[in-house]
């Protein structure tokens, strides 16, 4: 153990704080007869004090369960198995208390809820979600310092500023006077960690705590994480799917699937020698950025352009000539004739709520995105993509600027006009499960761009809906399914299907797979450029990660505050970049590499220094 | 939000009801102008004479065109009104809401003598719906699955079909006859005496508060269930809070805000006269008002019921509005 902690009992005796043996969560049927659902089957593993231990898994694999379990929040649907010791002497000020450990497994209300906060405390996902939205930060941080003591109000005002300032916030009156919805992700998660250690605990359960932050903020979040590691000696059980955070933060890492524990290793040597096949199979899975162009050829299960080989179980019709001008020729915008997109000082401004100045969410845009070419629009949250993304679609009027898409330009077209371009754009958006009629067939949903802009016989759509199932390699059978029996992958992958339904000129995908597992998401992003191949779409591929895009897109424009801050190739722009802002960027993604995440750490602190 | 902000929030909100005011008046006039029911033919007497039937009709300003009556009407809110000249002339002084020819009141002064008796029955009633309705929701809710919850939720059921004239019969019947506890009819001013007052309302206010406690405490289960399953309840719970804070502290203030707008709407619509209740119980109230002025033909009578009643739904609106930003930060900014 390399960290520097509190020399604590438990650590001196090598004892785990919290030890879990055979840990069971199985979840009541919602019919009586169904059997019950097992969350976590059987699980067993350990957290040390001073240390941040990963728990890392695919959605499904129990992960969160499990995290919940430790603090007793589970449903009430719940039932809960084995056992889960949390040590009395975790922490020093316990010390001299030396029993053994408390069982939280069926411990009864109130010493849940002694533990809660006070020895436990929970950071969680969704930091606007994790905040009552009708109190102020100030109060419920307060309400946290006096869970479990009486503390005067003087005192207890003293104490939110200090943990406020401790998380990094800079200005912790503003803070603590502010509501929610005031606040940015950033800063709402900060005062999440603020509140957690308002009672100084041993531990805290950080579930996904980045996962809804951009990646300049996220890499704020996990340095407060660490300096609490490392001053306080605070453990943290972090629950993540993101394996360049677990690189970033974990010393210990427990890989779930389906209910079990695969592999409990440390970090260093789970990245370095992963045992299990799961879990290479995960590491495989995550794209990173600039791996792509090197040999391994691991990290892209099938990549139609990289090895020159024909993706798996699919007919390559053409080997995406157009697309080589991205290694090759620089000045692919020029040498191009028509643009299939055009954009030119494109804005979209909202008028400011009472008394405040509007905003440009789009501020003088300009790019082309050339026929059969995928441009990638990368940049944080806010900064103005998506609706760059719904303006190319035609769902939303820029207020100026001129938007040329298949040669038509969208401030002239008429209605009808508009409906045509429609017809000859296809969205993808990020959440496949909001995005297709529940109470639809997957045929009919697939179906419908072409029942509502084609003449096509029943007979003839029924055909044209088997070849984009097979096209985005999905059974024939599920025609017939509705979208809650298929998982999060094969609904994205419909979702692309409807898209290219009717072999449009654009197709406009934002984030589609940001919601989605990484191996599910390498799945669909190898459908997504065998058809792009095969199809020859321009298309605006929006995402936040950069690693996906660099796999995808032929070219980048970075977007910062509705501008566009650089755009090039992606090889020229993602390695190479020119702005600060973009270095930031790439920077801040954090990759799934102890050692090399460890001097990305380094060097991006001393930059900042 | 600072005070400019607060007023001209205000004057909007006061522009549009004096907007929706305006309108849904002159569509009271424009519904009984197209009637065939004519206010002067029943004050002309038999046997009505072409000229009488005329004189009436230009005493009470029904000669004119309808949109002049109607603006007659709007000014006559603010200035006051002359009905006829000399010695036979009627002042009706402002804000005269019309006239009733055949009681010979305006309508002003039939509305001041009978609202009373309308606010005491609604607010009574909506303070005892309010509290019974969102305490029993939120015991369901915390106790959901239990036998508790589905004994409440089966009397709410019971509640909410209820009739509120057979609730009401049955009550005069078992409270006010077989056990004798209660007066069975009539009103006694709060003036006169609170404690008579108070003991009149007690039946009519049970009876109203039984229909809708029962949709509150349904409204207020759901909304509280989602509340408690919510991430921040989560949090609440995670800083080692009593389940009891969280539910009063944190998952009730967000289940206020619903609440309190269906209940702003409800108790304006009741204002306008709880025309059964008051039935029933021989209360001289707005709503038993309204009944006769319409049994009766009595059309100025009708029109400004409406109008006050339309008045006070939209008041009410505007108090949920400005109740809202009170409760609810994220409307504020």
């Amino acid at each position: 153990m390399s960290t520097q902690t509190r020399g604590t009992a438990a650590e001196r005796d090598g004892r785990p704080l919290l030890q879990v043996e055979g840990l069971t969560v199985e979840f009541d049927a919602r019919e009586p007869g169904e059997p019950r659902t097992v969350a976590v089957a059987g699980t067993s593993w350990s957290l040390r004090a001073g240390r941040v231990t990963a728990l890392v898994g695919e959605s499904g694999s129990g992960k969160s369960v499990s995290a919940m379990a430790v603090l007793g929040l589970l449903p009430r649907t719940a039932r809960v198995g084995g056992s889960i010791v949390l040590r009395r002497d975790g922490d020093g000020v316990r010390a001299g208390d030396d029993v053994a450990g408390v069982e939280l497994v069926g411990a009864a209300p109130a010493t849940l809820r002694a533990v809660r906060g006070a020895v436990v405390s929970l950071v969680s996902q969704e930091p606007m979600g994790a905040w009552n939205p009708v109190l102020t930060i100030g109060g419920q941080v307060a309400e946290a310092v006096r869970a479990h003591r009486r503390v005067s109000r003087g005192e207890t005002r003293e104490q939110v500023r200090a943990l406020l300032l401790e998380t990094g916030l800079t200005d912790p009156d503003r803070i603590a006077a502010a509501y929610p919805h005031q606040l940015s992700g950033g800063q709402l998660q900060r005062a999440l960690i603020a509140m957690a250690l308002a009672q100084d605990p041993v531990a805290i359960v950080a579930d996904e705590p980045t996962t809804a932050l951009d990646v300049t903020v996220q890499a704020g979040i996990l340095d407060v994480l660490r300096r609490l590691r490392d001053e306080r000696g605070t453990a943290t059980l972090l629950i993540t799917h993101d394996m360049g955070v677990v690189a970033d933060l974990a010393d210990d890492v427990v890989v779930m699937r389906d209910g079990h524990v695969v592999e409990h290793a440390e970090a260093r040597d789970l990245f370095a020698a992963p045992r299990h096949d799961y879990t290479r199979a995960l590491l495989d899975a995550v794209p990173q950025l600039g791996v792509t162009a090197a040999a391994g050829g691991s990290a892209a299960p099938s990549d139609p352009t990289q090895a020159g080989a024909p993706a798996p179980g699919a007919a390559v019709e053409s080997p995406r000539g157009h697309a080589v001008s991205a290694d090759t020729a620089v000045s692919a915008d020029t040498a191009a004739a028509d643009p299939v997109v055009r954009l030119d000082d494109l804005r979209v401004t909202y008028p400011g709520s009472r008394g405040r100045p509007p905003v440009h969410a789009v501020d003088g845009v300009s790019l082309t995105i050339e026929r059969g070419q995928v441009l990638g629009l990368v940049g944080e949250s806010g900064s103005g993509k998506t609706t760059l993304g719904q303006v190319v679609a035609g769902l939303l009027r820029p207020t100026s600027g001129r938007v040329v898409v298949a040669g038509t330009d969208l401030a002239d077209a008429s209605r009808a006009g508009q409906r045509a371009l429609r017809r000859r754009t296809g969205v993808v958006f990020q959440d496949p499960a909001s995005t297709l009629d529940p109470r639809w067939t997957v045929a009919r949903s697939v179906a419908e761009p072409l029942r509502l802009h084609t003449d096509l016989s029943t007979e003839a759509v029924r055909a044209r809906v088997g070849e984009l199932l097979d096209a985005v390699h999905l059974r024939p059978e599920l025609a017939d399914r509705y979208p809650h029996e298929l998982s999060g992958g094969q609904r994205q992958r419909i979702a692309i299907a409807r898209a290219v339904a009717l072999d449009p000129d654009v197709l406009v995908a934002d984030e589609p797979t940001s919601a989605l597992d990484v191996s599910v998401q390498a799945r669909v992003l190898a459908v997504f450029r065998e058809l792009q191949a095969r199809l020859g779409f321009a298309c605006l591929f929006i995402s936040h990660d950069l690693a996906v895009v660099e796999r995808v897109c032929d070219r980048v424009a970075v977007m910062h505050a509705g501008r566009v801050v650089e755009s090039g190739t992606s090889a020229e722009v993602l390695a190479r970049p020119r702005e600060a802002y973009t270095r930031a960027l790439i920077g801040a993604a954090p990759v799934a590499d102890p050692e090399r995440q460890a001097e990305r750490r380094a060097a991006r602190a001393a930059a900042d220094a | 939000m600072n005070a400019r902000h607060v007023l001209r929030f205000l004057t909007t909100r006061v522009a549009t009801v004096v907007l929706v005011l305006a309108v849904v008046s002159f569509l009271t006039y424009a519904v009984f102008v197209l009637l065939p029911a004519n206010p002067a033919a029943a004050a002309c007497g038999k046997p009505c004479t072409p000229e009488r039937l005329a004189t009436a009709q230009a005493f009470m300003g029904l000669d004119k065109g309808p949109l002049q009556q109607w603006w007659d009407f709007v000014v006559g809110i603010f200035t006051g009104r002359t009905f006829g000249t000399g010695a036979a002339a009627i002042h009706c002084p402002a804000p005269c809401l019309g006239y009733s020819f055949q009681l010979r009141e305006p309508v002003t002064t039939l509305i001041a003598a009978r609202f009373p008796v309308t606010a005491s029955i609604a607010i009574g009633a909506a303070i005892l719906w309010l509290v019974i309705g969102v305490f029993a929701g939120t015991v369901a809710a915390v106790r959901r699955g239990t036998a508790l919850d589905r004994g409440l939720m089966v009397a709410a059921v019971t509640g909410v079909s209820a009739p509120s004239y057979l609730v009401g019969l049955l009550g005069i019947l078992l409270f006010g006859f077989t056990l004798d506890m209660v007066p069975v009819s009539g009103y006694v001013p709060f003036a006169t005496s609170p404690v008579d007052w108070a003991w009149h309302l007690v039946l009519p206010w049970c009876v109203l508060a039984l229909l809708s406690a029962a949709i509150y405490a349904r409204l207020t289960r759901a909304q509280m269930i989602e509340a408690l399953g919510s991430d921040y309840a989560r949090t609440a719970r995670a800083k080692g809070l009593p389940e009891r804070r969280v539910v009063t502290r944190h998952a009730l203030r967000n289940v206020t805000i619903p609440i309190i707008t269906l209940f702003g709407l409800d108790l304006g619509v009741l204002l306008g006269g709880a025309v059964i209740t008051e039935k029933v119980f021989s209360m001289p109230g707005m709503g038993a008002l309204l009944l006769d002025a319409v049994s009766t033909t009595d059309l100025p009578l009708v029109v400004g019921i409406t109008v006050f009643s339309a008045a006070l739904i939209v008041v009410a609106n505007l108090v949920v509005d400005l109740v809202y930003g009170v409760l609810d930060p994220r409307v504020r900014a």
